[in-house]
């Protein structure tokens, strides 16, 4: 076959591509085990002592190679941001899903620039968003904390809900709503028995997505979160500002480990139903 | 109540907390910073209510005919966003086209499992997809290591805190907003039009460029705005990646906010990108019609 | 209401309505009333098509009527009209004398067989056939009992606990009809329900709908673009076009007596000629074509002047084998001659251009088959067999 070099060619390249995405991620994970506490680069040994200083067991290190000065600062920063994620989850999923409904099956004079406004927080850059908010939340003479971080992701994850469930109604053909109301169905009977089992999967998807998206968020919540609210993100992102030392190889282990057991568990269950 | 107006009621109140949520957190904080950048800033930071267009003037200065409070050295660093912006964009893409085609070819099992594979690193937190490549670049991180393996320790490029490292950067960082619209629109090219092309007497460097380029330029530039935005705005990668020798316009945002304390340039500074970014949109949507097709993974 | 006093068609065509109508018809009670029923769309480009422009027709209960019109001639239209799914811009539709326009699609007593079929991919059979009994709040035994007798309606007793993409086109079909019947409306309504099966189980289908409908007792309304179907199954057909009804009548009536050249056109195989009257005595009327060929037929209404246009069914023209019974002869050259099986087509132009198909059955051996194209052939046709139409304003 004549295309083979070229198909060779294109398998290298991809393998090259997929090598690429995964072997920064591997290299975290390898020094994670590393025992060097001097070079963190040179490997010396195999260790659990940074996962275990992170989760507040015993080791042998010194308290000055640790950044987690104590695992309740870092427990913390995890609570605040799953108490984000969790409200801002269960309020952009609600908001996204009612307007999705409302874009897809009504027509309304505004319905275009409700579109457009509804994807324009998504595709804006986050620092923009984030200034606004902030400037915004201090004239209102709030004060910053997890309360305006919840406001301020649901915002443009309701934008992600309502894409993803968008996606789902535009795929579900109206005759199913149709006949439900054709044999007797109103419309509140019609949503809950045939519309809302038939995007559930999409709802369900994009709720998964905020809540990735907003345990993920950073930029904007560097903005407004106040000082007793910093979230994982955050906590991180200071330690970097700070230097690098081993244990942060261990923390971002175990916080990779959660999103892609996360994201495992939602793209399966989307690969299952269809 | 008759069925058209019980379809108004159930509509007004799909749309009710959504219009809440954008007029009160979106449309007015935009409105809000929109008046800032052009206020006086305050001596100690805060704003003072007058008029004051000079925080344009500083960047765009000579074009609005305010020489005074021009300053080139904002110009020049939202240029140089635009340019690593740009260059981000070409990396990604030519990082991704091919493979692209490739996991289109592969056969159905094989091929979700690879897609499967492109998405996970995504849903992998920003920060420790940054820290993967600064564990990697920095001065004694795994490339300079690797050269030393091989001897050629001398010969090692000192790439962080570079202009090539925030490419590096912001690429790795946003490869999935290529590749999925690239991958959406290669995999819908029927392979039959290829043979017609080649059947027809074109070379396959014909074929690409008549038949698979012009119809897969709508993932192409769906890919590049996808990249483009949030590349032009980043502040995480170059303050991490870039430090203080590349700075981008995001990390002089950031630094009029939290720094400088002058909020008025920085929102200034914000208007501009907003600006340019939603040009970029308008003109994508002008040419393809729809901007929610331009959707993020 | 007794049907003479709503039916608009003149008298001498109800006698051949009433002679093909099923026993129960002559008696029987307009259900559905629709009146000057218009409705417009806008379209994309920013102009507008009229769907429905002005229809007026009568359902009689207990009926199968068709409504059968190219694509794009509004019929679907008037059924989701009728289902509740469209508004009217203008014009009503009453069910036993009330109007319709405020009741929405789940409080009228009508059920619909959509194209798609419609079938809840979340539920099972029997969920999707109990589904209106469900909302309506039927007993759970009595909702069993009925969905069982439902199934078995249809020959799909012991596929309760399968999902909808288990079942083949037809099963799935069978179940849509199932789920819209037992619910026992005043009229179903069925949207193109055969389409999308193949040929043979298409034709089966046609005699089971039929049939069925005769067993269940309700009014069927079908939408097809399919005239052979529409022949087979239709105690009544509603030819519509360009928004508008153009003849509703019984199948035979409609095939035999089209009022204009569009349903002659649309229903069977035809030779439509334009013509102009020339001669008229008594009930006989001779005409010249355009392409100047003579004819004869029969026609009371007709003075010489008038333009008409003639239809000729091929099968009323024989071919002249000498053995005939006499008729009145036309010549022509044989151009084509194609073979579909049962029957030949023998395509025929004559001296002035004009072009006829004869039908020819096919046995094998016969003189007609041994025609060679080229050859001149003689045709013969009785005059009670030319239908005569006056010719639309040019």
């Amino acid at each position: 076959m004549n295309g083979a070099p070229a198909s060779r060619w294109l398998g290298a390249w991809g393998v090259g591509f997929l090598a690429l995405l995964y072997v920064p991620i591997a290299l975290i994970f390898v020094y994670s085990f590393n025992s060097n506490v001097v070079n963190m680069m040179a490997w010396e040994g195999f260790t659990l002592d940074w996962y275990r200083s992170i989760l507040g067991l015993p080791t042998q290190l010194a308290k000055s190679d640790n950044y987690v000065q104590s695992t309740a600062t870092l427990l913390a920063a995890v609570r605040n941001s799953l108490v984000v994620a969790t409200f801002a989850t269960l309020v952009s999923t609600a908001i996204g899903t009612a307007t999705a409904l409302a874009i897809a099956r009504h027509r309304f004079r505004l319905r275009r620039l409700y579109q457009g406004l509804l994807v324009l927080p998504m595709v804006m850059p986050d620092i923009v968003l984030g200034i606004a908010l902030l400037i915004f939340f201090v004239s209102l003479g709030l004060d910053l904390g997890l309360h305006t971080i919840i406001a301020g992701h649901c915002v443009f994850l309701s934008s992600y809900v309502f894409v993803v469930v968008s996606t789902r109604l535009a795929g579900m053909a109206t005759d199913l709503e149709e006949a439900s109301s054709d044999l007797g169905a109103s419309p509140w009977v019609t949503f809950r028995r045939v519309t809302l089992p038939q995007i559930a999967p999409g709802i369900a998807g994009g709720a998964l997505l905020a809540f990735i998206i907003s345990m993920d968020d950073l930029v904007i919540t560097y903005f407004i979160a106040g000082v007793d609210s910093a979230t994982l993100p955050l906590f991180i992102y200071g330690i970097l500002r700070r230097g690098i030392k081993p244990e942060i190889n261990a923390l971002a282990m175990l916080l990779l480990a959660f999103s892609f057991l996360v994201a495992a568990t939602g793209l399966w269950l989307r690969s299952r139903r269809q | 109540m008759s069925p058209r107006s019980s379809r108004r009621w159930a509509l007004a109140g799909l749309l009710t907390p959504a219009t809440l949520l954008l007029a009160g957190c979106f449309l007015v904080p935009l409105g809000i910073m929109a008046t800032y950048s052009v206020l006086s800033p305050g001596l100690y930071g805060g704003v003072e209510w007058e008029f004051y267009p000079y925080n344009y003037g500083r960047v765009l200065g000579a074009p609005l005919g305010d020489a005074e409070e021009f300053d080139p050295v904002y110009a020049g660093i939202l240029l140089r966003s635009l340019r690593l912006a740009a260059v981000t964009v070409v990396v990604c893409l030519c990082l991704c086209y091919p493979a692209a085609f490739w996991v289109s070819r592969l056969p159905g099992a094989r091929k979700n499992l690879v897609l499967f594979l492109v998405t996970l690193p995504f849903f992998a937190n920003l920060i420790i997809r940054v820290y993967a490549w600064m564990l990697v670049l920095r001065p004694t991180g795994v490339l300079t290591r690797a050269f030393d393996a091989v001897g050629l320790g001398a010969h090692a490029p000192d790439l962080m805190f570079t202009e090539g490292a925030v490419v590096i950067g912001l690429a790795y960082v946003l490869l999935p907003f290529m590749f999925l619209p690239l991958y959406a629109s290669i995999e819908k090219l029927d392979p039959a039009l290829l043979q017609a092309s080649s059947d027809l007497g074109a070379s396959p460097l014909q074929g690409f460029l008549r038949v698979t380029l012009p119809l897969t330029a709508p993932g192409i530039l769906g890919g590049s705005v996808l990249v483009f935005i949030p590349a032009f705005g980043n502040f995480v990668v170059p303050a991490l990646m870039g430090g203080a020798k590349v700075m981008l316009v995001g990390n002089t945002i950031e630094q009029q906010f939290l720094a400088a304390r002058n909020w008025p340039f920085g929102a200034a500074l914000a208007m501009l990108v907003l600006g340019i970014i939603l040009i970029a949109m308008l003109a994508y949507a002008w040419r393809f019609g729809r901007v929610d097709g331009a959707v993020r993974p | 209401m007794r049907t003479d006093r709503a039916d608009p068609t003149p008298d001498l065509e109800k006698t051949s309505k009433r002679a093909v109508a099923s026993p129960s018809f002559a008696q029987s009670q307009t259900l559905l009333h629709i009146r000057g029923a218009r409705r417009r769309f806008a379209t994309p480009e920013g102009g507008e098509v009229v769907a429905l422009d002005s229809i007026d027709l009568d359902v009689h209960a207990n009926e199968f009527l068709t409504l059968l019109g190219p694509s794009g001639c509004g019929k679907t239209t008037l059924l989701r009209a009728i289902a509740g799914f469209e508004a009217l811009d203008a014009g009503s539709i009453a069910l036993d004398g009330q109007p319709l326009a405020d009741v929405p699609p789940y409080r009228r007593p009508f059920n619909t067989v959509f194209q798609s079929y419609a079938l809840f991919p979340h539920l099972c059979v029997a969920d999707n056939v109990g589904y209106g009994l469900d909302v309506a709040g039927v007993p759970r035994q009595e909702r069993n009992d009925r969905v069982g007798e439902a199934l078995a309606l249809v020959g799909l007793a012991g596929l309760e606990r399968r999902r909808p993409r288990q079942l083949s086109g037809g099963q799935q079909q069978r179940v849509a009809l199932a789920r819209a019947l037992v619910n026992r409306p005043r009229l179903l309504l069925l949207d193109e329900p055969l389409s999308a099966l193949d040929r043979h189980l298409r034709q089966a289908m046609q005699m089971e709908l039929k049939s069925l409908q005769h067993r269940v007792g309700i009014t069927f309304l079908v939408v097809t673009h399919d005239q052979e179907e529409a022949l087979v199954m239709s105690d009544r057909i509603a030819v519509m076009q360009g928004g508008r009804v153009q003849q509703v009548g019984a199948p035979g009536e409609i095939y035999d007596r089209p009022v204009n050249r569009f349903v002659a056109g649309f229903i069977g195989n035809s030779n439509l000629l334009s013509a102009r009257v020339t001669e008229r005595s008594g009930d006989r009327v001779t005409l010249a074509s355009d392409g100047g060929l003579v004819l004869h037929a029969c026609h009371h209404d007709l003075t010489p002047g008038d333009r008409v246009d003639v239809l000729l069914r091929p099968e009323q023209l024989r071919i002249d084998d000498g053995t005939a019974p006499s008729g009145v002869a036309l010549e022509g050259t044989l151009e084509t001659s194609v073979f579909v099986g049962a029957d030949r087509h023998l395509r025929i132009a004559t001296a002035g251009g004009d072009r006829l198909t004869a039908l020819a059955r096919h046995v094998a051996g016969e003189r007609e088959s041994r025609l060679v194209v080229g050859e001149r052939v003689r045709v013969t046709y009785l005059p009670e067999g030319v239908h005569v139409m006056r010719s639309a304003a040019p």
